[in-house]
């Protein structure tokens, strides 16, 4: 209700024309660029990679070799060509959608690799038991320009009422 | 490794034609498996719906070897591979691109159907046997396969007229619902045109879900309707009460 209310009285924000012209000139840059790579190769080595690097089972070594090809991956994402209308092209449409998947699975990543215990679906070899220490933190993924950093925030505290809850479990 | 030939339809509003891919087959590759072999390696703008994988989201509806399938329960290994496989788009339906069709007219159908309204202060208890009735109708996943294969949509274009299977299956659904107060069988009879279906059975042979639809949900409703406007004695004995709610 607030939110309606709010949205009645205000205004959109003025958006640079200039920022809307470079949006639609990196969107359609694939169908110019004539020698590019297929988006469905790079699809399909990003899934190798984080299949083998990223699974089940981490360690050090692989998570280390995963961003090595995570950033290559993401170099050879810049270049990649469409051919075709811009009418239903799923080829154009998956270089939008492999700009969110290199940037989940390169969060995944420095997530595993700062995160050195093993909790839940996250399990590392090298490192197999829990650490009460973190378990009180939670890792947060940041943009800075074009880099991603990771910091930690702590895990909010348990409400009283789940906390009683789980304890009735045990 | 086996390999298949496929001949997809390429093109758009204005036409197009068949054109011809070579994929190799793997054990259990379905047909949606081999279209997004070709789209990555081949064809990277052949554009096809698709979205679960799992013959539950109904997007992926075609048709293979002329008969009207989901591409991702439409197993390889249930195809003859010493001929090409076709792939075309649904046929009633006007083509987007490739195997991409518009849908549309199925949504603007089913606004006109009122929806489910129970009498206010309804006591919420209902018997198994109804529930189960219903609970078939409601598998539907509107993959339009049924509306695609009838011949009155599909042969004799009679969108205007005709709801088509599906709408005959939500209507069985809100009709035959223990709870449900309205009638739409003036709607089946007029907007929709139920009278129109000559009982081919074509929608119950392609449905993914395996719906009765001809049996469970047409038939009845047609008998419905025969009661309500067509059959002379119940006309006659409803009259009869009618005067007698009068004279009281």
């Amino acid at each position: 209700m607030a939110a309606a209310e709010h949205a009645k009285t205000t205004q959109a924000a003025p958006i640079d024309s200039g920022e809307v012209e470079e949006a639609v000139r990196e969107i359609l840059a694939p169908f110019e660029r004539k020698e590019g790579e297929n988006p469905y190769t790079i699809h399909r080595d990003l899934q190798e990679t984080m299949q083998n690097l990223v699974g089940i089972f981490r360690n050090e070594g692989d998570l280390i070799r995963a961003l090595e090809e995570l950033e290559k991956l993401n170099d050879r994402a810049e270049h990649v060509s469409v051919e075709g209308s811009r009418l239903f092209n799923p080829g154009w449409h998956l270089v939008q959608d492999l700009k969110s998947m290199l940037t989940v699975s390169e969060a995944v990543t420095r997530s595993a690799f700062a995160r050195k215990e093993s909790r839940g679906a996250h399990s590392r070899i090298d490192y197999p038991g829990f650490d009460p220490v973190w378990g009180t933190k939670n890792n947060v993924i940041l943009r800075e320009r074009t880099t991603m950093t990771l910091r930690q925030s702590p895990v909010p505290e348990m409400p009283n009422d789940l906390r009683q809850l789980v304890a009735e479990e045990k | 490794m086996a390999e298949a030939i496929f001949e997809v339809f390429r093109g758009n509003c204005e036409g197009g034609q068949p054109a011809t891919y070579r994929v190799p087959i793997a054990p259990g590759m379905v047909v949606l498996d081999a279209l997004h072999y070709i789209q990555a390696h081949q064809a990277p703008d052949l554009a096809v719906r698709w979205n679960c994988k799992a013959g539950k989201c109904g997007s992926c509806s075609a048709e293979v070897n002329g008969r009207p399938r989901l591409t991702c329960k439409t197993r390889m290994d249930s195809l003859p591979l010493d001929k090409p496989i076709t792939v075309h788009p649904m046929r009633a339906f006007p083509v987007i691109k490739d195997l991409v069709t518009d849908v549309s007219w199925n949504y603007r159908v089913n606004k006109k159907i009122p929806p489910f309204e129970p009498r206010p202060g309804t006591d919420w208890k209902m018997y198994q046997e109804d529930v189960d009735r219903v609970q078939e109708f409601r598998k539907c996943i509107e993959c339009f396969l049924c509306q695609n294969v009838c011949h009155v949509l599909r042969e004799h274009d009679k969108m205007e007229q005709f709801g088509g299977p599906r709408f005959f299956v939500r209507v069985a659904g809100l009709e035959m619902h223990p709870l449900d107060s309205k009638s739409r069988t003036q709607m089946l009879k007029d907007e929709l045109g139920i009278g129109l279906c000559n009982i081919t059975k074509c929608c119950t042979e392609v449905c993914p879900e395996e719906i009765h639809i001809t049996d469970n949900a047409i038939i009845p409703l047609k008998e419905r309707i025969v009661d309500e406007f067509y059959d002379p004695v119940l006309m006659l004995i409803r009259k009869i009460r009618g005067a007698k709610q009068e004279l009281r």
